[in-house]
């Protein structure tokens, strides 16, 4: 997921929470940059610092490829459930953009 | 009981020189590790294949030089001068973390000259979180790069240089504390979700587990931030 995505899940933000659900991103920076980044989108999301890379790492998706020149995590979306078990995981490659995960798709893979 | 707690300490304390004796061939070995790997052909996007591991190669490298700190400190000073640009990046990478001025001259010389743009950019995010004052120059100069995004990460760095305020101890603090020994890609379908930790942008920590038995989560993991 990169700026332009966000802000598509950002606009079906009230869809996520008739299906319950808390949206947690994910940014392996610092707390000072993901602040700036989520002040600047003005998102109501839970943006969280992962400047260690390890949670990215732990769901597989840390560090696989190169984007303006810094080593980056695959563009990717998880479902958890209340019960805390993992339901759904799209983990994209960089591009082609059309096979990343969608607000549709994440939507769809929310339990009922 | 004190004969136990006697022995505990002997054993503790062999342990800590066997680590410190090895640790010098420790981070030789880990940076060979890295470079044997072909990086070049792995940073592309397009049509990436999946089912390739290497990635884990590079985070258990970062990890276990980082965890082994100071120990680490002339084995990646070295790395600086490596002939592969991959190895600078990682260097420069690990050394942001160790919070020791021997790593400041090979990251502005990286920052200042190397022509691989992506160790450049890590070098000059380095110097940040070192707070190096020497570095400010060269990250200054960084600012007016002919790379967009490594005049961005000028720009994030140049204060913490200015002020000499960087991040000190707390990001290997916070690596030590955040890494673990659950497996690297270790997120299932069908199974529960790894738990973790982390800061939001305010600073509060929020567990995954604090969401259980009142919302479904979704988590987004983000490219980049732009």
């Amino acid at each position: 997921m990169c700026n332009r995505e966000l802000v598509q899940l950002q606009e079906a933000h009230d869809r996520f929470v008739e299906g319950d659900a808390a949206v947690l991103v994910i940014d392996a920076q610092e707390t000072f940059r993901v602040r700036d980044w989520r002040d600047k989108l003005d998102s109501p999301f839970t943006f969280l610092s992962d400047p260690t890379a390890w949670v990215s790492a732990r769901y597989g998706v840390a560090k696989q490829i190169v984007v303006h020149d810094e080593w980056v995590s695959l563009p990717s979306a998880f479902v958890v459930d209340k019960a805390g078990v993992l339901r759904y995981a799209h983990v994209g490659r960089g591009w082609p953009m059309e096979e990343r995960a969608t607000a549709a798709d994440i939507l769809a893979a929310l339990p009922k | 009981m004190g004969r136990t707690l006697l022995w505990a300490a002997v054993a503790i304390a062999v342990a800590t020189v066997a680590v410190s004796s090895i640790a010098a061939e420790d981070a030789a070995s880990l940076l060979g590790e890295f470079r044997r790997i072909d990086w070049d052909s792995r940073e592309v996007g397009q049509d990436k294949d999946l089912s390739d591991t290497a990635w884990q190669t590079r985070i258990r490298v970062e990890r276990d030089l980082v965890t082994l700190g100071a120990d680490a400190l002339p084995a990646l000073v070295d790395a600086c001068s490596d002939d592969s640009g991959h190895v600078r990046l990682l260097a420069a990478h690990v050394l942001g973390y160790l919070n020791d001025g021997a790593a400041v001259a090979p990251l502005i010389r990286i920052a200042g000259e190397d022509d691989y743009a992506a160790a450049r950019l890590m070098a000059v995010e380095a110097l940040g979180r070192l707070g190096a004052r020497e570095g400010e120059a060269v990250v200054r100069a960084a600012a007016e790069d002919t790379n967009r995004y490594i005049r961005e990460a000028a720009a994030w760095a140049l204060p913490r240089t200015v002020s000499g305020e960087g991040v000190g101890d707390s990001l290997r603090e916070l690596a030590l504390d955040t890494w673990d020994d659950t497996p690297i890609a270790s997120a299932v379908v069908g199974e529960p979700a790894p738990d973790f930790a982390l800061r939001d942008a305010d600073g509060v920590t929020v567990r995954l587990s604090d969401y259980r038995g009142r919302k479904n989560v979704v988590i987004i993991s983000l490219l980049a931030d732009w």
